[in-house]
């Protein structure tokens, strides 16, 4: 759907002197949700990850990133030792940045929202988190889109030359934060740009590869925003390169019309082979559990009754009581659907464990293939190592021993 | 002003690991001494140093005996405690207050470690766990011994026991059935979770 409409966007496009315009017309604004748009915005608690999406903050304890920034910023409470400070600092890597929510009906279509929600993928390649995949059905996943670009809107359209574009692109330095994967765009030049390191970092972390552009944006927005981009994005972290307006619409049309190879295809990998070594519980421990598992599954009792969205709940998720914050935790399983507890560690028919099938299935949904009726972990960030999956699953399979004395 | 651009870009690209760390519990064990105690005393019942897991609990949670229900660290102290007392017989030489010298305070301490743990499962429901607590001290209980090892049946059938303790009584249990190749796979669980696999032994009634 999404790519039948952004095809007759370029349809209607017309060509005189190498102009090319765009009309917004192909985007209406999205019809309004009312209510219920609003309550499944708090239902799958949008606002623990998103700004500006209308709702009231969270705290820090169950909120994404904050706590993750605060530590990068040096502002974490309580103090801590300095040291300690520094390891953490060195440790997250993910999870420090989120895009806001803030206007995006001055700027997304809502049919890709639609679509993205169902099926969330990378967007911004250096963001290395992704949208999760939530438990939510078309129907919500389309009043969701229409609550967040509902709002009054502009009829436009954009003229430019994307051949002129396409030296702008070069000349402003845009790759040196945007990938545009399947463009033919000029080599990065030094972005004209003053910015720390940290707002540099920051500002790549976020940026969008734009080959997705033309089926995100309305047409007539992309150049707003290269103009003025806190007009379009207020808390964005784009930054304003005083283009004029007809510099704007050329580099527009050329990120919305220069022509995309087909990206290569990926494939689901290979099941990791087991390792031939013994594999200790301290090493899947160390290595998988409390880097990455810990930030969803753990316990409650130690953290003011948070134990992360896969053991309490949130996200429009129902508790599921996994705790992967100690080995006794790990066998204690997983809660079904229908409320049964079910081994993480006992193989099923097809031999693979449940724990070591969610790490498999998220290898499978980065490659753009789902597992029915499994959710790949960990949710919204990138699969596993595949050296780290045949760990656990090695670990498994030696029969899940603790370390000895 | 490129070169800045182009080290900046590899060093983003290259220098920072590609590993989330997780937090919540992992933050708390630095910043809060209570939790960083409390699980060291779970540690150490896993480690069966069953006394000191006790001791290490009773420091961090004095008031254990009067845990009624509840949440967080005094809900974990009272556990730690509780199973100790159950493992140890009703006894914590040298603990003010579980120290047992008759038959009489052995049985009073160990019906208020089936209380404790009952008040833990049921403020965490379904939860193996709390589940295999409870069913362990049960089953220790020459009183309640039937329900206890109904119990740790019931959990083994679903691979959902999670102590090696508690695989050990299903071991006794079903080798007192003659049940022997069922209690020698218990065994196998009990030595596999146990870090003293030689705890893992049927002792003879």
């Amino acid at each position: 759907m999404v790519v039948l409409v952004a095809l007759a966007a370029v349809a209607r496009a017309r060509s005189h002197r190498g102009e090319v315009t765009l009309d917004d017309a192909a985007h209406p604004p999205a019809m309004a949700s009312g209510d219920e748009g609003r309550a499944l915005l708090a239902r799958f608690e949008c606002n623990r990850c998103h700004d500006g999406t209308g709702l009231a903050s969270v705290a820090r304890e169950r909120h994404c990133v904050r706590c993750h920034q605060e530590v990068h910023q040096g502002t974490f409470t309580p103090p801590v030792p300095a040291a300690t400070l520094a390891r953490w600092q060195q440790h997250i890597v993910h999870l420090r940045e989120v895009p806001s929510l803030a206007a995006l009906g001055s700027r997304l279509r809502s049919e890709w929202v639609e679509a993205y929600l169902l099926a969330p993928h990378a967007l911004r390649p250096e963001l290395g988190a992704t949208m999760p995949r939530l438990a939510l059905n078309t129907h919500d996943a389309r009043t969701l889109a229409r609550w967040l670009t509902e709002g009054p809107r502009v009829r436009a359209s954009v003229t430019g030359n994307g051949a002129r574009g396409r030296t702008r692109y070069g000349a402003l330095g845009c790759g040196t934060c945007h990938q545009f994967s399947g463009a033919s765009a000029p080599a990065a030049a030094p972005a004209p740009l003053s910015l720390t390191p940290d707002e540099f970092a920051r500002a790549r972390s976020l940026a969008p590869d734009l080959r997705s552009t033309r089926d995100r944006w309305i047409p007539s927005a992309v150049a707003a925003h290269l103009m003025n981009p806190r007009a379009t994005v207020p808390d964005g972290v784009m930054p304003s390169f005083g283009l004029s307006a007809g510099d704007a619409a050329d580099l527009a049309i050329f990120v919305l019309t220069t022509p995309l190879a087909p990206l290569a295809t990926r494939h689901v990998p290979p099941r990791p082979a087991r390792l031939a070594r013994p594999v200790r519980w301290s090493e899947v421990e160390s290595r998988v559990l409390r880097r990455t598992c810990w930030h969803c599954h753990s316990e409650p009792d130690f953290a003011r009754g948070e134990g992360g969205v896969g053991n309490v709940g949130g996200f429009g998720f129902a508790p599921r009581g996994v705790n992967l914050a100690s080995y006794e935790g790990l066998y204690a399983g997983v809660l079904s659907p229908t409320g049964e507890r079910e081994s993480l560690l006992r193989p099923g028919p097809d031999g693979v464990a449940p724990l070591v099938r969610v790490l498999l299935a998220r290898q499978a949904e980065e490659a753009g293939a789902r597992v029915e009726g499994v959710r790949g972990m960990p949710l919204g960030l990138p699969a596993l190592a595949p050296d780290e999956i045949a760990l656990v699953d090695t670990w498994i399979a030696q029969g899940a021993r603790v370390d000895g004395e | 002003m490129r070169f800045m651009f182009l080290a900046l870009t590899a060093f983003v690209s290259l220098a920072v690991p590609r590993t989330a760390s997780g937090c919540l519990n992992g933050v708390e064990l630095e910043v809060d001494p209570e939790v960083g105690a409390m699980q060291s005393a779970e540690r150490a019942l896993t480690a069966n140093r069953t006394l000191d897991a006790a001791r290490a609990a009773l420091r961090v949670s004095p008031d254990v005996r009067s845990f009624r229900g509840g949440t967080g660290i005094a809900r974990r102290a009272a556990r730690v405690v509780a199973l100790a007392v159950t493992r140890l017989g009703g006894s914590l030489p040298g603990v003010s207050g579980f120290s047992a010298r008759s038959d009489a305070q052995r049985t009073r301490n160990l019906t208020w470690a089936i209380a404790t743990l009952t008040a833990v499962a049921q403020g965490r429901a379904n939860d193996p766990v709390a589940d295999t607590d409870l069913a362990e001290a049960l089953a220790r209980n020459p009183a309640t011994r039937g329900e206890g090892m109904r119990r740790l049946e019931a959990l083994a059938s679903r691979e959902l026991v999670t102590s090696a303790h508690a695989w050990l009584l299903v071991a006794e249990g079903r080798a007192a059935a003659q049940q022997a190749a069922r209690a020698e796979l218990a065994l196998d669980r009990c030595r596999a979770m146990s870090r003293s696999p030689a705890m893992c032994v049927v002792r003879r009634a």
